[in-house]
C-alpha cells in the first residue's frame, strides 16, 4: 500500500507539475535553539535543542510544492557507560525528521477543487493550538510543554470549494502513524500507574518491581478517513466533521504479574508484561469561532465512540506456581458508550496592545472515557513595549481539576511567565520559567519536580 | 396651468442642481473622495513598509496588496522573514481573517484588535480595513480654501478616534492629510498623502502615518500599482487566505 502511494504521488506530481507556470524556488525557515534547566531537582540540564527548521516552497498557477525539513541536535549527551563514547548518537544526538513534503493542485480535475498530497499537516478546529476536533495527525508530545504539536501525515486531501463560502473535504491517510510520547524528564507524564492489590499475598513482603516488559499491538487496520464541512453562516465560522481512525496513544490492555522469591535478602522479585492496544474511533466534530462586542469566542466538541469494546486483563501469578492465576477483566471503555471532549475559548485585544486569552478545555488529548476527562483552565496575557520589540507575558499557564469534589487534593497549577525581546525583526530571545504544582494523578502532577528556567533564541531567515 | 408648473419645476430643478455643486455637503465630499479612493475595479501592488522610531531607527517590511471594490482587501507580508507569510483578509461587513503560516489555518480576527497597532506600524487594523470613510463616519464641512475642503469626521460606531479632520483636495478629491484625535479630544496621530495619477486613477504612492505620542512614523509605499486587472471574487476567499 504504501509502494502504491508514493507511485501514485510521483505520478500526479508528473502529470500536473510539467504544464504549470513556474515561479522561483523559495527556501526559508529559523534557526532556533531551546534550553531549559530545572530547579527543583539534581537532574540539571534537561533539553538542549537547536534546530534548523527549513522551509522549501515553490508556486505555481495552479497549486505548489512545500516541504518542511527538521535537522536538530535534540537532547543532552548521555555518557555513563563507556559504550556510548564510541556512540556519536549518544555523544551527540542528532536526527532530520520530514515534518512535512507534499504538493497541491489546485482546481484539480474541475473547478474549485483542490488536490493535497504528500506529508501534510491537516489542522482542524477553531481553538487556539488544543482542538479536541483535530484528530487527523498524530500528535507530537515530545514537549509537553509544546501543547497541540503534530506531526504531517501521509495523506490524500481533497477539498471542494462550494459557492458562497462553504467547503467540503475529504482526507484519506493510508498508515496509521503512532503518536510519540513525551521526551527526557517527561516521559513519565502519560505513564499509567498500577497498584498492587491490598488482598494480594505480594503484600505481605518486600516487593521489587522489575522494569516492565512492554508489548505493543499494532491497529488492525491502519488506514483513517475523514470529512469535514465547513462554512459561514451569519457571521459564524463553523464546521461539522466526521473521522473513522485509529487513535494515536495506545491503551493499557493487559498486565501480566509474576512474582518469585528472592531467598537472600528476603524479597519479593515482579516481573511484569504489559500489553498496549491501539484502537479505532469514530468521531464526530463540531466547532464554531465568532466575534461578539470585540470580543472572540470559540468552541469545539468532539463525540468520540470506540469501535470496539476495551478492557484491562490484569493477571496476577501466585508466588507457588501451583496456584491458579487472579485474573481480573474491566470494562474501560464501552463502545456503547460514547464520550465528549469540548473546548470554549474567548479572547480580546486591549488598546495598548495588549492580548488576553482564556480558554477552558474538558479532557486532554491522551484522557478517554467520559469519567476520565478532566478540566483545564488556560489563561494568557500579552503586553508588548517599543513597538513590539519587547513582549511581556506575566501571566501565563493552567489550572487544572482532575476531581471537583476533591478538588485540594486532585489538581495542578502551572504558572509560566515569559519574557521575549526582538533586538532586530529576525531574532527573537525568549526567558521563561515554568513553575509547577499539584496533587493526585495527572500530567503536570506527575512532572512537578521539574520547574525549571526555558532560554530560547530564534533567528527566521 | 399645467404648463406654468411644469416651467416652475424646471427652474427649481436646475436652481436645486446648480446649488448643490456650488456648496456641497461634508457628506457629499466624503462620498466623492470615497469614489476616489475606491474608483479601480480592483487594485495589485507591493508595498515597501518603513517604519522609523522616534530615534530614528528604521525597520523595512514588504507586503502585496490586492483589493477589489470597496471591501476586499487581501494583504500579505512578503519580508522580514520572522513576519513573511501572515496574512490578512478583509471583507465586507467588518469581518476580517488572519492567517498566520505557523499554525497552518485561518482566524477570524476579535473586531476589539481594530484599534491595535498592525504589526507594528503606526497604522492600526482599522485604518488597515478596506471600508469606505462614508461607511464608518459622519461629515461636516468645516472649512473651505482655494484648494482644499476640511471636514470633520464623526466615527458613526465606538472607535479609538472622537474625530478626524480630513483635509481634501477641492478639484479632484483625494486625501490630503487627516488628524486623528483620541476620545480626550487630543491630537494623536497625523497622515499625510502623496496622490500620482497612474493610468486614469488618482493613486496614493505614498502614506505617512506619525504616531504624536510616540514619535515615530510608518511609511506606506506602493510599487507597480495594478488597477482593474480583473480581480475575482475568489480571490478574497479562505482559500487563497491560507495558501
Amino acid at each position: 500500500m504504501k509502494k502504491w502511494f508514493f507511485i501514485s504521488s510521483l505520478l500526479l506530481l508528473f502529470l500536473f507539475g510539467r504544464a504549470q507556470e513556474e515561479s522561483a524556488l523559495k527556501i526559508y525557515g529559523a534557526l532556533s535553539t531551546d534550553q531549559r534547566v530545572t530547579t527543583s531537582v539534581d537532574s540539571g540540564w534537561i533539553w538542549n535543542e537547536t534546530r534548523l527548521d527549513l522551509k522549501l516552497e515553490k508556486k505555481v498557477n495552479r497549486g505548489k510544492f512545500y516541504a518542511n525539513l527538521w535537522a536538530r541536535n535534540f537532547g543532552v549527551p548521555k555518557y555513563n557507560e563507556m559504550g556510548s563514547l564510541f556512540s556519536t548518537e549518544k555523544i551527540d544526538p542528532f536526527n532530520i525528521q520530514l515534518r512535512e513534503a507534499y504538493f497541491q493542485v489546485d482546481d484539480f480535475l474541475v473547478e474549485n477543487l483542490d488536490l493535497k498530497i504528500g506529508r501534510q499537516r491537516i489542522a482542524w478546529g477553531t481553538a487556539d493550538k488544543m482542538n479536541p476536533t483535530d484528530n487527523l495527525n498524530p500528535l507530537d508530545m515530545e514537549d509537553i510543554f509544546d501543547l497541540g504539536r503534530r506531526r504531517g501525515s501521509d495523506a490524500i486531501n481533497l477539498t471542494y470549494y462550494l459557492k458562497g463560502d462553504f467547503s467540503i473535504q475529504g482526507v484519506w491517510i493510508p498508515f496509521f502513524q503512532p503518536a510519540n510520547l513525551p521526551a527526557g524528564v517527561f516521559a513519565g507524564a502519560l505513564m499509567p500507574s498500577f497498584d498492587i492489590p491490598e488482598d494480594s499475598t505480594m503484600n505481605l513482603m518486600e516487593v521489587r518491581i522489575n522494569q516492565p516488559n512492554i508489548h505493543i499491538n499494532k491497529p488492525k487496520l491502519q488506514s483513517t478517513f475523514g470529512f469535514r464541512l465547513k462554512g459561514i453562516i451569519k457571521s459564524v465560522d463553523f464546521s461539522v466533521s466526521y473521522l473513522y481512525g485509529v487513535n494515536g496513544i495506545p491503551e493499557l490492555t493487559e498486565i501480566e504479574a509474576t512474582p518469585s522469591v528472592n531467598i537472600y535478602p528476603w524479597y519479593v522479585n515482579v516481573d511484569v508484561d504489559v500489553q498496549l492496544s491501539y484502537f479505532r474511533n469514530h468521531i464526530f466534530g463540531i466547532d464554531f469561532s465568532t466575534n461578539i462586542f470585540g470580543l472572540g469566542f470559540w468552541g469545539e466538541a468532539a463525540i468520540i465512540k470506540p469501535d470496539e469494546d476495551i478492557r484491562l486483563k490484569i493477571i496476577e501469578n501466585q508466588i507457588v506456581s501451583t496456584i491458579d492465576p487472579t485474573i481480573t477483566d474491566s470494562l474501560i471503555l464501552d463502545k456503547d458508550k460514547p464520550y465528549v471532549k469540548w473546548i470554549l475559548g474567548t479572547d480580546y485585544h486591549f488598546s495598548r496592545g495588549g492580548y488576553i486569552n482564556f480558554q477552558w478545555m474538558h479532557g486532554f488529548f491522551h484522557e478517554r472515557g467520559q469519567s476520565e476527562l478532566n478540566d483545564y483552565f488556560f489563561l494568557q496575557f500579552n503586553q508588548p513595549f517599543f513597538n513590539g520589540q519587547l513582549s511581556v507575558t506575566p501571566l501565563s499557564g493552567s489550572f487544572i481539576i482532575n476531581s471537583w469534589k476533591e478538588l485540594k487534593d486532585n489538581y495542578a497549577l502551572v504558572y509560566m511567565p515569559e519574557i521575549t525581546y526582538n533586538p532586530i525583526p529576525e531574532v527573537g530571545i525568549t526567558l521563561s520559567y515554568i513553575w509547577m504544582k499539584g496533587k493526585g494523578a495527572g500530567i503536570f502532577s506527575a512532572i512537578q519536580d521539574y520547574d525549571m528556567f526555558v532560554i530560547k533564541a530564534k533567528y527566521s531567515f | 396651468m399645467k404648463k406654468l408648473t411644469a416651467i416652475l419645476l424646471a427652474i427649481l430643478f436646475s436652481l436645486g442642481l446648480g446649488y448643490q455643486g456650488y456648496a456641497q455637503t461634508g457628506t457629499e465630499i466624503l462620498k466623492k473622495l470615497d469614489q476616489v479612493m475606491f474608483s479601480a475595479k480592483d487594485l495589485s501592488a507591493k508595498n515597501k513598509i518603513i517604519i522609523t522610531s522616534k530615534s530614528g531607527k528604521q525597520e523595512v517590511r514588504e507586503s502585496t496588496v490586492i483589493q477589489k471594490g470597496q471591501e476586499m482587501r487581501l494583504f500579505r507580508f512578503t519580508s522580514p522573514a520572522s513576519q513573511a507569510g501572515i496574512a490578512m483578509l478583509s471583507l465586507p461587513n467588518d469581518v476580517m481573517y488572519i492567517y498566520m503560516p505557523a499554525f497552518g489555518k485561518e482566524r477570524r480576527i476579535a473586531s476589539s484588535v481594530k484599534t491595535q497597532k498592525f504589526a507594528g506600524t503606526d497604522f492600526s487594523y482599522d485604518d488597515m480595513q478596506a471600508q469606505p470613510f462614508s461607511d464608518k463616519y459622519n461629515a461636516k464641512l468645516i472649512e473651505t480654501t482655494d484648494k482644499h475642503y476640511v471636514l470633520e469626521l464623526t466615527p458613526k460606531a465606538k472607535s479609538e478616534y472622537s474625530k478626524i479632520i480630513a483635509k481634501i483636495h477641492k478639484t479632484e478629491y483625494y486625501p490630503i492629510s487627516t488628524d486623528f484625535y483620541n476620545q480626550k479630544n487630543e491630537k494623536i496621530k497625523e497622515t499625510a498623502y502623496t496622490f500620482e495619477k497612474v493610468g486614469k486613477y488618482w493613486s496614493p504612492t505614498e502614506i505617512i502615518m506619525f504616531d504624536l505620542k510616540k514619535g515615530s512614523k510608518t511609511q506606506i509605499q506602493m510599487i507597480q500599482p495594478k488597477y482593474d486587472q480583473g480581480l475575482s471574487d475568489d480571490e478574497f476567499t479562505i482559500r487563497k487566505l491560507i495558501n
